[in-house]
């Protein structure tokens, strides 16, 4: 409604993120040492398109969100929200963010004023934002109620009162009720339980479909993910280490950190088992990064060039790219994935 | 690796774990209700039961119940709980305690709210073999505790032994807490609670190896509960699905996935994300609904207001009995003969 | 068959009934709140009421009949100047009980003001914060006692000194449940929607502090009571001859021997109601307590 945003234009633009948090010191005297939460990371994403977020706890997922919408502040880098600079120390600015992007949090138990009724929650977007004239309001809350598919009576009700889907439902209705163009997506359906959780993917791309919405998608299902997401990003202490369309992700990663977490994610299938871990040793805390690559203490694929010189995100396929030495002794031959472009070739 | 993980039912010997009409009540306002609901079943030895169902089915409650460690104001109020043909139930507090990390074992969902963060993680190892190894000395005691730990992957178990709870990563918190169910050496059957549920999914996919390996190495019995099916299917020999306090379905492994019977076991592997099996961005099939209140259950079946197969008049009226309808199957349904053939949706890119 | 009804998924709700209903079936498993309760509703009740049905004359002086014991003609007895015990004892309540209601009032507005300003703005918590430790080292009555031989006895500034002594208890409260509550996921969820600080303040945050700051106030109500007593015992109260229960067990120290009554009736009262609204504090903190709560729903 805001927008003037042609579908194919990115709807949301982050340039080069960062945001360092330093750790408490436990000692007098004790240098404070900065761990970056998020260390330059950089995407868009298109109108009515999902883009999932994936990776390990850690990886810096929710500290994006949280950057994307201003509730903490980068120290470094831009968001543009259909074509518009966003100013962080810019009321104008911020107040138009919080009307076009909105965010549906992990947890419903928590997410939700616990003194506030239901119908007083979704009344709130309306009043901010001075949408429209305080008559119409309980209209467009019965309205924003139904499209989620509850009915209005459930206005009366506390948060406590409801289940843990009814209460996910609300947070959905809350973050659509100004129409934005973006909503985060933090897990959505992890807090929910199993039966319940494909009742709010369908919601969640019902609503997709109908108001033209983008979504970023933070997750650790890979299933989910390839189920719902158009395009994929993967992150690892900090950094997008592979970027690309769902499909092309899920036939060929090319960082040998995606194809671990693709081999590690179990499948529902009792006759695909045994397959060993695919990988070993965890997350390295981020106060002590080892040289160059972030992730080569980790990857069964390492030469001594990972150790030397950080790989950077560069193009391995149509619109794929990873940030990997040896992406190209990953590539499935099956198509020819052509654009080898540039980079020397890994000496193996 | 893979005859380890085989998804073959071990050569059962008599079971070491056999519950019959177990039941768990907590009071409400209106006197009692059953969170386990006459619950019969049985563990092989050396087998890989998974126990499956959503939060407040009351497969952990089931679980503690086993351990004699139903949390107040619950009981166990009825049933039997044969363990190697000694009924658990009649046992002493006392001689309950001295089956529990002794030959029962749990290792938890979380385990950084499982250990004391006050002390040191060796403390917290040769604490147990204290409680049911009174005569061995400290020196003794150190040295199994370092060899446990090499046997569940920790590195540099010695440095490990002095360091704190809060100084090791999640996964080898893990370790730990499988150290610690297995270090005095006797453990028959292990209880695990959702053990990687908190975990990211490379470091599950470690523990569950783990899991794996000590488990055929050890001979032991292993429940394992999960709400994610995902994991049943990597892992156990015999999958019981729980629903509202009753068991719905139990099936061997291969069975169950394959031709599930019972319409909510249907429901939950069809409503399932697959990869490379479901076509992107169209409607996951759906469960309506939700979890009946505990404490006011239906008349009939439990599972009859979300059931897209129930059958007014039959599938109200009574909840049905959990009927055996081949050796190793059972089902609580009263159609599941008439149910039509499970297909997965976009099927054939499976196996 | 209600399939169709797929997300309308409406649990038979346990609390459909009105809140003031629900607020009653809480009250009712708190025996505690419930007993001091009512204990203070009939002291209100025969403070206010008394006046109103009988002819009360704390003032009357008849020095034919003083220090007379309890009999049907005098109910509580008379004090050294002929005056009725009871009727004294009616009226000091209203003093008590007015001295209460106006200090636990202001101390409610004061506190959870600056206790809001403290906790939203780093620099008014630094000063707000250094003043309210200033004022808790000292031992309350002690301190009680300096402010009204600086600025004179009188009603208003027993009250003041109430408040200056109890405000720092609820601003820490209200500050306490600000930092908590600043960070958590629904405040987080509303700051997304685009809802303002203040309102986020108003109406989010600050309601989740007024389970606890009314169990504090509630305390503070019996603290003023003592306070007052203890000040008129000092002669530092509301001046005679108004009756207070204070200055009535002040003046009844001579006659303890001849004619305890004149002490006893005004004791037992602030015994009474101190009792009582103890009580309720202890009843509301078990109410609220939120690991008490969530045992409701196993």
């Amino acid at each position: 409604m805001t927008t003037n945003t042609a579908p194919g234009d990115p709807v949301l633009t982050v340039k080069n993120l960062i945001k360092h948090y330093s750790l408490k010191t436990t000692l007098p005297g004790q240098r404070r040492t900065k761990v970056p939460a998020v260390d330059g990371v950089s995407f868009d994403i298109e109108a009515g398109t999902t883009m999932a977020l994936v990776g390990e706890s850690g990886c810096g997922k929710p500290t994006t969100a949280k950057l994307v919408l201003q509730l903490e502040q980068a120290d470094q880098g831009e968001v543009w929200l259909s074509g518009e600079r966003i100013e962080a120390d810019a009321r104008h600015s911020v107040r138009r963010l919080r009307r076009n992007a909105q965010m549906v949090f992990q947890d419903p138990y928590a997410s939700l004023t616990p003194h506030m009724r239901v119908s007083a929650i979704l009344r709130e977007p309306f009043i901010v934002h001075r949408i429209c004239s305080s008559g119409e309001i309980d209209k467009r809350v019965a309205k924003v109620l139904e499209s989620v598919g509850l009915s209005g009576e459930i206005g009366r009700r506390f948060p406590h009162e409801l289940s843990g889907g009814q209460r996910q439902r609300i947070s959905i209705a809350r973050a659509i009720a100004v129409e934005p163009a973006l909503v985060i997506c933090d897990e959505p359906v992890s807090a929910l339980d199993v039966s319940i959780r494909s009742q709010i993917v369908n919601l969640l791309l019902d609503l997709q479909q109908s108001r033209g919405l983008a979504y970023l998608f933070i997750s650790h299902d890979l299933g989910l993910v390839e189920h719902i997401s158009d395009t994929v990003a993967v992150m690892y202490l900090g950094k997008i280490v592979e970027t690309a369309p769902s499909r092309v992700f899920f036939a060929n990663p090319r960082h040998p950190y995606s194809a671990a977490l693709l081999a590690s994610s179990p499948t529902p299938d009792p006759r695909q088992r045994g397959r060993p871990a695919a990988l070993r040793g965890e997350i390295s805390n981020m106060g002590e990064l080892p040289s160059g690559c972030r992730f080569r203490l980790r990857c069964p694929m390492a030469i001594s060039k990972c150790a030397e010189v950080e790989p950077l995100l560069r193009p391995v396929g149509e619109g794929h790219f990873a940030a990997c030495h040896r992406s190209e002794d990953m590539a499935v031959p099956i198509p020819a994935s052509g654009q080898a472009s540039g980079s020397a070739p890994p000496g193996t | 690796m893979s005859p380890l993980r085989s998804a073959n039912a071990p050569i059962a010997q008599g079971p070491i774990l056999d519950l019959a009409q177990v039941e768990v009540r907590f009071p409400s306002a209106r006197g009692t209700f059953a969170v386990v609901d006459r619950v019969d079943l049985s563990v092989a030895h050396g087998e890989v039961l998974g126990l499956v169902g959503e939060s407040g089915c009351g497969k952990s409650m089931l679980a503690r119940s086993i351990m004699g460690l139903v949390p107040p104001p619950g009981v166990t109020t009825g049933g039997t709980m044969l363990f190697n043909g000694v009924d658990m139930v009649g046992l002493s507090k006392d001689e309950r305690r001295r089956l529990r990390g002794d030959r029962i074992a749990v290792v938890p969902q979380e385990p950084m709210t499982s250990l004391n963060p006050t002390l040191r993680i060796g403390d917290q190892l040769t604490e147990v073999l204290r409680a049911h190894r009174p005569t061995m000395s400290s020196d003794e005691r150190r040295a199994r505790a370092l060899v446990v730990m090499e046997q569940v992957g920790i590195q540099f178990a010695e440095q490990r032994l002095s360091q704190y709870p809060h100084e090791l990563s999640g996964g080898i918190r893990q370790r730990v807490m499988i150290a610690m169910a297995l270090i005095c050496g006797g453990v028959e059957l292990l209880i695990a609670d959702e053990p990687t549920t908190a975990l990211d999914v490379t470091i599950q996919a470690q523990i569950l190896e783990l899991f794996m390996q000590l488990q055929s190495e050890q001979k032991m019995a292993v429940i394992l509960i999960t709400h994610d099916l995902a994991v049943i299917a990597q892992t156990a020999h015999r999958v019981a699905v729980m629903y509202a306090g009753n068991i719905v379905e139990l099936a061997p492994v291969l069975d169950l996935f394959d031709v599930p019977r019972h319409p909510y076991t249907r429901g939950l592997l069809e409503s399932m994300p697959r990869r490379g099996i479901s076509a992107s961005k169209t409607h996951l099939a759906t469960i309506s609904g939700s979890v009946p209140d505990p404490s006011n259950p239906p008349a009939g079946c439990r599972f009859f207001d979300r059931c897209q197969f129930a059958v007014k008049g039959t599938c109200d009226a009574e909840n049905p009995a959990l009927e055996q309808i081949t050796e190793d199957r059972w089902v609580r349904c009263f159609r599941w003969r008439e149910l039509p053939e499970f297909v997965l949706a976009d099927a054939g890119a499976g196996s | 068959m209600m399939k169709s009804a797929d997300a309308t998924e409406v649990l038979p709700s346990p609390h459909a009934r009105s809140g003031l209903w629900t607020l009653w079936s809480m009250m009712r498993s708190e025996p505690m709140l419930l007993g001091g309760g009512a204990v203070l509703l009939l002291l209100v009740l025969a403070a206010v009421l008394i006046p109103v049905v009988m002819a009360i004359d704390p003032l009357s002086i008849n020095v034919t009949q003083k220090l007379l014991p309890p009999s049907p003609e005098h109910w509580l007895g008379t004090d050294e100047f002929g005056r009725e015990v009871f009727d004294r004892l009616v009226i000091g309540a209203h003093l008590s009980l007015r001295v209460g209601f106006a200090a636990t009032a202001l101390t409610a507005l004061v506190g959870i003001t600056l206790g809001a300003l403290s906790g939203q703005y780093r620099l008014a918590d630094s000063i707000i914060g250094r003043f309210s430790d200033a004022l808790m080292i000292f031992p309350g009555f002690v301190l009680a006692i300096m402010i009204l031989a600086a600025i004179g006895p009188s009603e208003f500034n027993v009250v003041l000194a109430v408040v200056v002594l109890y405000v720092p208890r609820v601003i820490r409260t209200v500050r306490a449940s600000i930092i908590e509550y600043r960070s958590a996921d629904f405040v987080q969820a509303a700051r997304a929607v685009g809802v303002g600080d203040m309102r986020l303040l108003v109406v989010h945050i600050l309601p989740k502090s007024f389970g606890p700051v009314m169990v504090q106030l509630t305390f503070g109500f019996a603290w003023a009571i003592l306070v007052e007593a203890g000040l008129s015992f000092l002669g530092l109260g509301p001046p005679p001859p108004d009756p207070s229960w204070g200055n009535m067990i002040s003046a009844a120290r001579e006659f303890i021997r001849t004619a305890p009554w004149i002490m006893i009736a005004p004791g037992l009262m602030i015994t009474a109601t101190v009792l009582s609204l103890n009580l309720i504090g202890d009843g509301l903190r078990d109410l609220l307590d939120p690991r008490l709560q969530s045992q409701v729903n196993p």
